[in-house]
């Protein structure tokens, strides 16, 4: 069950993941001016974290015409759980989503493992996540991912001229993001 | 003449070692050209190597602030500004930048007065930053000479500014690292007056990513840009720099993913580029260049009405179809209509670069050699 809930109440996390980029806060910003909330806030009950629903309370004690209309007040879902369990919670909701930014998602996850001994199974049972990706969100650094330790500086090299039949391209490796255009 | 490497018996490290040695050897004034980026930061950790060695003083670097620039970059070269062994110039001048947005291009005038005044600079001018106004001239158009023209003011004798550009980051840095087999890594500056005594020193040219890391955080020690990280992370590509041209714009989203907030500064000061955010994997290219090149030259001619935005880019993407007639003319199969367009749509439209004929594994060349099949 949720209740009508005075913004004031209400507190954004410092661990918060998730980053809505400025077009989408002015969607989000006329959806809500037209349509109303549509969904509960979700947040800690006791603390009044919220844990999901930041951009709209954002936005509604933010914006004069919003507030107006909501009455600096939101439906709220209150969910009885400790401060760990409460980032838990956010990132299973905002990774479904897929809106996780990865520098934030990898503060929590080293404060898991760090304050509350999370095991592989752990992450995989909550956020199906692999052991590749965690190796990632514990290290989180260039250094480890491109196993920079363990490189050997490459050869110098001059240039000539090649003999005939020699193809230009399969010369060199020419460096290439990790990944497709996005 | 085609070129190959020839491996010597000794590491990238060594080498640059002694390449940059012979620099100072060389020139009477030698500046570090920094970026912010990693192989600018080895190239300045190689100068401080030079100038402990010979008791030199304060490193000379050159910063050639882009305007559109991340908040993690920025930060990392104010660090960097402040370290006492090295004095920097901080340039921020007014030339053009390309906004590609799914194929349109339009030129805007970095640091350019007009979006100043409307509040569109992505960031404002530094306190520290010597501009145009320092040269007599002012921010409403480009400046009327290339600009190591400017940033050459006030060095002695001969001067060499060294950069961390390197043959593993694209085939045009490979084949340019190539061409000259005596000293190939001093060239002069493209397009500068051969008068100008102001020669470019690639001493990294034969380095890798790994080469570069491993040189800055253990030789050194020394902190790189925080964005690589962030990279890492997120699976981004390793380049800091600006993200809005032809080339970068196509990774808008690394931009979103390392740097949303950065992301939401562009948006307000370029809002098209949201539609390259959320429709660029989904454009058909290949849809676009076939309906445009089924209709010949006049379909070239519609291209530029519809995709170049601006005098500007109309009058170079003209004279760049101008010269691409002339060479379908003499080969129409080397240099066909559908591979003209996709030039315009994707490629650099650089003034003096030439067009290559379509080269093996490009689809130009396979319908190429269909007709060339078909003829025999």
């Amino acid at each position: 069950m949720s209740e009508k809930v005075d913004i004031s109440l209400l507190k954004e996390p410092d661990w918060a993941t998730t980053y809505c980029l400025l077009p989408d806060i002015r969607t989000l910003a006329s959806s809500l001016g037209e349509f109303g909330q549509m969904a509960p806030v979700i947040a800690q009950q006791g603390t009044g974290i919220i844990i999901d629903g930041i951009q709209r309370v954002r936005l509604i004690s933010g914006n004069r015409h919003l507030n107006e209309r909501f009455g600096n007040a939101v439906e709220v879902k209150w969910v009885e759980c400790n401060d760990l369990q409460a980032m838990i919670l956010h990132v299973q909701m905002n990774r479904a989503r897929g809106n996780v930014m990865a520098r934030k998602l990898s503060k929590i996850v080293k404060l898991l493992e760090f304050s509350a001994g999370f095991k592989l199974a752990d992450y995989e049972r909550l956020f199906a996540m692999t052991f590749d990706e965690l190796e990632l969100m514990l290290d989180g650094s260039v250094l480890k991912h491109r196993k920079v330790s363990s490189h050997s500086y490459s050869r110098a090299w001059v240039p000539v001229e090649a003999p005939a039949g020699v193809v230009e391209s399969a010369e060199i490796d020419i460096e290439r993001p990790p990944n497709a255009d996005r | 003449m085609t070129r190959q490497r020839m491996f010597l018996d000794i590491n990238c490290l060594d080498a640059a070692r002694m390449r940059i040695r012979h620099v100072y050897d060389t020139f009477d004034t030698v500046c570090v050209q920094f970026s912010g980026g990693k192989d600018s930061t080895a190239i300045l950790y190689l100068a401080k190597e030079v100038h402990e060695e010979r008791n030199l003083g304060p490193v000379k670097v050159i910063f050639r602030d882009e305007e559109m620039l991340s908040p993690s970059v920025v930060s990392y070269v104010e660090m960097v500004r402040n370290f006492d062994w090295v004095d920097m110039e901080w340039y921020c001048l007014p030339y053009g930048a390309e906004v590609w947005v799914l194929g349109r291009r339009q030129t805007t005038v970095m640091w350019g007065d007009k979006r100043r005044d409307e509040g569109r600079l992505v960031r404002e001018i530094p306190p520290w930053a010597i501009t145009a106004y320092d040269f007599g001239l002012d921010h409403s158009k480009n400046l009327p000479e290339p600009l190591d023209f400017y940033q050459m003011q006030g060095k002695k004798g001969s001067v060499a500014f060294i950069t961390g550009i390197r043959a593993a980051e694209s085939m045009v840095r490979y084949r340019s690292l190539v061409q000259k087999l005596h000293e190939n890594y001093i060239v002069h500056p493209f397009g500068l007056s051969k008068s100008i005594p102001l020669k470019f020193a690639k001493p990294i040219y034969d380095w890798n990513v790994n080469d570069v890391f491993k040189f800055i955080t253990e030789e050194h020690n020394a902190p790189y840009c925080e964005y690589y990280d962030w990279a890492a992370l997120t699976g981004s590509n390793t380049r800091v720099g600006i993200p809005l041209h032809a080339t970068a714009i196509r990774r808008i989203g690394d931009v979103v993913a390392t740097e949303p907030e950065f992301y939401d500064r562009l948006y307000e000061c370029f809002p098209q580029i949201d539609a390259q955010r959320r429709w660029w994997p989904d454009f058909d290219v290949e849809k676009l260049i076939d309906e445009y090149a089924s209709d010949g030259w006049s379909g070239v001619s519609e291209f530029i009405r519809a995709y170049m935005i601006g005098p500007n880019k109309t009058k170079r993407a003209k004279s760049f179809v101008a010269e691409f007639r002339k060479k379908h003319i003499a080969d129409p199969h080397s240099y066909p209509i559908n591979y003209l367009i996709r030039n315009l749509l994707l490629n650099e439209m650089a003034s003096g670069k030439s067009v290559s004929p379509v080269g093996p594994r490009t689809r130009a060349h396979t319908v190429r050699q269909i007709e060339v099949d078909d003829y025999e």
